[in-house]
């Protein structure tokens, strides 16, 4: 065990908001992703991904969007650019951790 | 988060995040892209045999079956908006209308438009213009670096090979290797970027 030199995100270092934030990192600019896609891509419950969503975006790192498509509801989901910051943040930590001392 | 993490635990969440952001980044890739490539190898299949085997190929079913293309395109084009929304690139769509702007007007219209056409005049505007389209793909696969790219490359190869030695079989070729292609190169991406 050692101790890592960056501060590690405690938000994000849970396994699948770390999944989440990695992800939604890989949107484009102003890009932002369908709840439901999130879910199936990341195999997770409605409940488990919308509890994790809204840890995040209290913390700033994601921005949820409700809308309607063709009558029904929609969640759109993108990471903001706090949340970008502290996901690339969190990786550099990590990676901290693996160079040799 | 001051606390203390093996080097373990810090490895096992860095191959975490590269599988998340590979699995993502394909999906979004191929997320109902592959049926734009079904639906206009479907047309090119559909245009070519008719061409082939109708007593009168020059009609309005040729220019009908791009607007089922078109169509077509943008049903699928709505149901990808519903799982990623962008806002409009300004600066691809610019480069676009330059591309087909060129390739629809100045070449066919402009430059060759007041010579003799040859006797294979319909299997040449029909490779260009297929060649154009290719070069579309190519253009959208380097701009949002995807494998429109490697679509258009290879398919604007068959597409010449087809026209420069197989002439007198041209719409057949066309049909099963530009057409074809597509089609195939749709479920390529279907099982690959799944």
């Amino acid at each position: 065990m050692e101790m890592n030199g960056q501060a590690l995100d405690p938000v994000i270092h849970q396994p699948i908001r770390l999944r989440i934030m990695a992800g939604l990192c890989q949107l484009r600019g102003a890009e932002q992703v369908d709840f439901t896609f999130l879910k199936s891509n990341l195999g997770l419950t409605d409940g488990n991904l919308g509890a994790h969503l809204a840890t995040l975006a209290e913390q700033g790192y994601v921005a949820l969007e409700k809308t309607f498509v063709d009558r029904k509801p929609k969640t759109f989901v993108a990471a903001t650019a706090e949340g970008r910051r502290a996901f690339a943040n969190h990786v550099a930590a990590l990676q901290s951790i693996l160079k040799p001392s | 988060m001051n606390e203390i993490i093996s080097r373990e635990e810090a490895a096992e969440a860095l191959r975490l995040v590269e599988a998340s952001r590979a699995s993502f980044r394909s999906a979004i890739r191929a997320y109902r892209g592959y049926q734009h490539l079904w639906v206009w190898g479907g047309v090119w299949i559909a245009q070519c045999l008719y061409i082939q085997l109708s007593a009168h190929p020059q009609g309005w079913v040729p220019n009908a079956l791009v607007l089922v293309g078109i169509a077509g395109s943008m049903i699928v084009g709505r149901h990808q908006a519903q799982l990623v929304r962008k806002p409009i690139d300004r600066r691809f769509l610019a480069a676009l209308a330059m591309l087909i702007g060129f390739g629809a007007l100045a070449w066919p219209w402009v430059l060759a438009g007041h010579r003799p056409l040859p006797q294979q005049a319909s299997q040449m505007y029909y490779a260009y213009t297929a060649l154009v389209a290719m070069q579309c793909y190519a253009l959208t696969g380097i701009w949002f670096d995807n494998y429109l790219l490697w679509v258009g490359l290879l398919l604007s190869l068959l597409i010449v090979v087809g026209y420069l030695f197989f002439l007198p079989w041209f719409w057949w070729w066309m049909a099963l290797f530009a057409g074809g292609g597509l089609v195939a190169s749709g479920f390529y991406v279907r099982s690959a970027w799944k």
